[in-house]
């Protein structure tokens, strides 16, 4: 990590690190220059909730670094941290599973250094770099399960780390290792006498563990859990990998530079070591784990038995893609193998001295195995494209039309990127503008003034003089943690607004969401909770008493007051149900297509009808070439299942047959198939679509029909055709002719 | 027994010490903090105009590219924009800052684009592709 530490005030220039980079320095700039929590960002698609934005990491004790030495360099420091706390941890799991305290000093690199640290690198995934607390939760769910307190608090404390740190995938896949912790427990100890008991103190054990775990996550638990339940991220596509990609991942690509490849190393060197472990008795669990987690990797690899597939039908991991982050796990799993292998050699040498040399080999191997990791790292450490640290301008806050491409500047010269990514559909008003004279404004300038006497990301002081009564906009998002001083908050098109009567105003706007100050109450409550139990448990760690089981529950329930009573503390206004209207603004929801619309009646053996249709090309002019557009009438008179979307595809047979396609799992960018009323005639209206240009007339057909987008990508069967004809489970809806410009 | 544990606690703490102090040293700021230096009208109207011209012709692409999707289309325009601004921030020798800064006051200020329409101002909402 040496050649980043001296690249550490330069930027990665890489997309993911930009938009990472722009999360931690708006919390940077939130606490440092504002003097407040970082509950708003605004800097990032017309204002986001801190807390509730999923991957930002700045909930973490890494975000010290970052106050005591700026985001850039903090960045670099969290990677070293990181990696030592990963290091440490997998010594701790190693040596808790029977490593022996060599074996795991030697091994505990070939998970802590392992390629997915040296590729989160190249990227700038800051935020994956909280997979190195895994082991640290796996020991934590050991010695709970073994009756330890110490446990409950260990693991309690790396999981609300590694969420805080933005480990939106390395949460669910710690909770997939703890359950199979728990499975190997009793399927180890499951003959031993006073299995009842056992499995009792296991159960409670076990929800201890999830109580405080919850409770010590909860700052960014509740938000992130609001930000995708208004939100679910949107993913489509059936991701697979060959198993020889496995082992390149796994062992990189004998002889060719893989500097850039997509990485999960663990190094060659450790293989013979990982197979001789494999034959001990207590490395079944181990041999599971790896089995299950190189399967899971493959993820659509061979559809009809794909365990990825059917993990994908269980919410959260609805939301995960790229399998291969499953070979993280598999990389924990081979460090302990490799342990256990050169644990019994170490053991052996007490008996024949031969063997002694052969445990000198095998830490030689790992020592060599080591070197190979660091050099990797440091051959990814060089690979990034870094470019100098941005300019910083202290100035008035203004939105920009931005770029998310490159939004790590916006912050630093106190800008906000309108333009954005996330792998979620972001609650983002359409009417956000990055031209404003000013960012408060009234759109009846006749009504009076607004002038903004203060500004910071939680809190808008204005001063507001109107002659009638107006509505004051602000060119941010609204959420629903917004409250005013005077006047009510409201949503315009998804623009924070607040309406305001005639007179003169000292408009105060504060940004205070119950999700985000409840759950940091609950968080800090439960890490006091955390103390306590630590405290309770240096001189006996097991639970004594009956009585002490009583008051540990009772403490691990105690935190969630902070919940109950926030509900009877702090209003908040739900969210407005989005609009279900076309983008046109007409009802979406009606009794009968619309007049105009040709009868179709084609019928999907779902119980899905597609009513009618209407396709038309809207000619070209100055600011556009020919555009379609195209209305789908859809009736659902069943509970349609759930992640289907529509396809829509425009093809011509001129010359050869080609086609192009769009597709869309919102009807009308508004509504999920499986949340439409039954019996109702349900308008998709979508973006115009762009036609080619030719130079000969060219006459285009429109295809429509279902598929399940968010499940296994395979088409829904069209039963009756209707009014039209059915090709490959599509409906023909329509046709046009586009003449030549 | 004591002396050695302490000894062995100093020499680590030590060693602990002297490795933050190498890791402090060698992550160290090579130079002062740079703050944002607008450029000046004429060469910021100059590349305002040049922006603007450039972002027809992207947008266009883009178009093509991704039929029927809003966001994305225009995504695709701010990968192009930004690959605009890296190279002719190098070839023009300014600060990525700078010509974001020219961006901001063109817009907002209205500078003229020459027989370019002025760029964009609004933003399609963010809504990611099912798969990438």
């Amino acid at each position: 990590m040496w050649p980043a530490l001296g690249d550490a005030n330069r930027m990665n220039d890489f997309r993911d690190a930009q938009y990472l980079t722009l999360f931690e320095e708006a919390a940077r700039q939130a606490v440092a220059r504002f003097h407040q929590l970082p509950l708003w960002d605004p800097y990032y698609c017309g204002g986001v909730p801190g807390f509730g934005s999923p991957q930002a990491r700045f909930a973490s004790p890494t975000f010290l670094l970052t106050l005591l030495t700026g985001t850039l360099r903090g960045a670099v420091l969290a990677w070293l941290l990181m990696t030592v706390v990963g290091l440490e941890g997998t010594f701790r799991y190693v040596r808790a599973r029977g490593g022996g305290n060599l074996a795991a000093i030697a091994v505990a690199p070939v998970f802590a250094l392992g390629g997915v640290f040296a590729r989160s690198i190249t990227l700038g995934w800051t935020n994956f770099f909280s997979f190195e607390l895994v082991p640290w939760a796996l020991f934590g769910v050991r010695l709970a399960l073994d009756g330890s307190r110490r446990g409950v608090v260990i693991a309690a404390l790396a999981v609300g780390w590694m969420i805080g740190f933005g480990g939106t995938y390395t949460a669910p896949l710690t909770l997939l290792a703890a359950l199979f912790e728990i499975a190997t427990l009793l399927a180890t100890r499951a003959r031993r006498p006073g299995r009842a008991t056992r499995l009792g103190r296991v159960a409670a054990m076990g929800t201890l563990v999830v109580l405080l775990a919850v409770a010590v996550s909860m700052v960014r638990l509740w938000p992130v859990a609001e930000t995708l339940a208004s939100s679910p991220r949107i993913l489509g596509g059936t991701p697979k990998m060959e198993p020889m990609k496995v082992w390149h991942f796994l062992f990189g690509e004998w002889g060719k530079d893989t500097s850039r490849n997509d990485d999960f190393r663990i190094g060659l060197a450790a293989l013979p070591l990982v197979l001789l472990g494999v034959w001990r008795r207590r490395s079944i669990p181990f041999v599971v784990a790896a089995v299950v987690g190189t399967w899971l990797s493959l993820g659509y690899y061979k559809e009809r038995f794909s365990l990825f597939a059917i993990l994908r039908t269980i919410p959260p991991y609805t939301m995960l893609r790229a399998p291969e982050r499953f070979l993280i796990l598999v990389g924990l799993a081979a460090a302990v193998l490799a342990a256990l292998a050169v644990r019994k050699i170490e053991a052996g040498g007490r008996r024949r001295r031969w063997l002694v040399v052969a445990a000198i080999g095998c830490q030689a191997l790992l020592g060599f195995n080591t070197a190979h990791l660091v050099h990797n790292v440091q051959l990814k450490s060089r690979v990034r494209t870094m470019v100098g640290s941005p300019p910083i301008a202290q100035r008035e806050f203004r939105q920009m039309r931005g770029n998310r491409w490159i939004a790590a500047y916006f912050p630093y010269v106190s800008r906000g990127s309108l333009t954005c990514f996330d792998d979620y559909n972001v609650a983002q008003s359409t009417e956000l503008r990055g031209d404003l004279p000013q960012e408060e404004y009234l759109k009846d300038a006749d009504a009076g003034t607004v002038r903004r006497v203060s500004w910071s990301p939680d809190r808008i002081d204005l001063q507001v003089d109107l002659t009638r009564p107006a509505r004051v906009y602000v060119n941010q998002n609204w959420h629903a943690g917004w409250h005013s001083s005077v006047g009510a908050v409201v949503s315009e098109s998804g623009l924070l607004a607040v309406d305001l009567d005639a007179g003169s105003h000292a408009l105060t706007l504060e940004f205070r969401p119950r999700s985000a100050l409840a759950g940091l109450g609950t968080t800090l409550l439960g890490l006091v909770v955390a103390g306590v139990v630590a405290w309770r448990a240096r001189r006996k760690d097991t639970v004594p008493s009956r009585r002490e089981w009583l008051l540990t529950f009772a403490l691990m329930l105690a935190p969630f007051l902070v919940v109950a009573l926030s509900f009877k503390l702090m209003r908040e206004p739900r969210p407005p149900p989005l609009p279900l209207l076309t983008p046109s603004g007409e009802p979406m929801i009606v009794d009968a297509p619309p007049e105009d619309t040709t009868p179709i009646g084609a019928r999907w053996a779902e119980g899905i009808v597609l009513e009618a249709a209407r396709v038309e090309l809207e000619p070209r002019d100055d600011a556009h070439g020919p555009l379609a557009n195209v209305e789908l009438d859809w009736r659902f008179d069943r509970p349609v299942p759930p992640g289907i979307g529509v396809f829509i595809q425009f093809e011509k047979t001129e010359k050869k047959t080609t086609f192009f396609a769009t597709d869309h799992v919102l009807l009308s960018n508004a509504l999920w198939p499986e949340d439409a009323p039954l019996h109702k005639t349900l308008r998709d209206v979508f973006d115009p679509v762009d036609i080619p240009e030719a130079k000969t007339a060219i006459t285009w057909k429109v295809y429509a029909g279902l598929w399940r987008a968010r499940r296994d990508m395979t088409r829904l069967t069209v039963t009756d055709p209707g009014t039209s004809s059915i090709s490959y489970d599509r409906v023909l809806v329509g046709s046009f002719v586009l003449t030549p410009p | 027994m004591l002396l050695r544990l302490s000894l062995q606690t100093n020499i680590a703490l030590a060693a602990i010490m002297a490795a933050i102090g190498a890791t402090l040293l060698h992550s160290r700021p090579s130079g002062p903090v740079a703050h944002l230096r607008p450029l000046a009208n004429a060469p910021a109207q100059a590349f305002y105009a040049a922006a603007a011209k450039e972002e027809v012709g992207e947008r266009k692409k883009g178009q093509g590219k991704f039929r029927g999707s809003a966001w994305s289309q225009d995504d695709d325009f701010h990968y192009a924009e930004a690959q605009f601004l890296r190279s002719y921030s190098k070839s023009h020798r300014f600060t990525m800052g700078s010509v974001l800064d020219a961006l901001d006051r063109g817009m907002r200020e209205k500078w003229p684009t020459g027989d370019s329409p002025p760029p964009d101002q609004k933003v399609p909402p963010c809504r990611p592709r099912l798969s990438y």
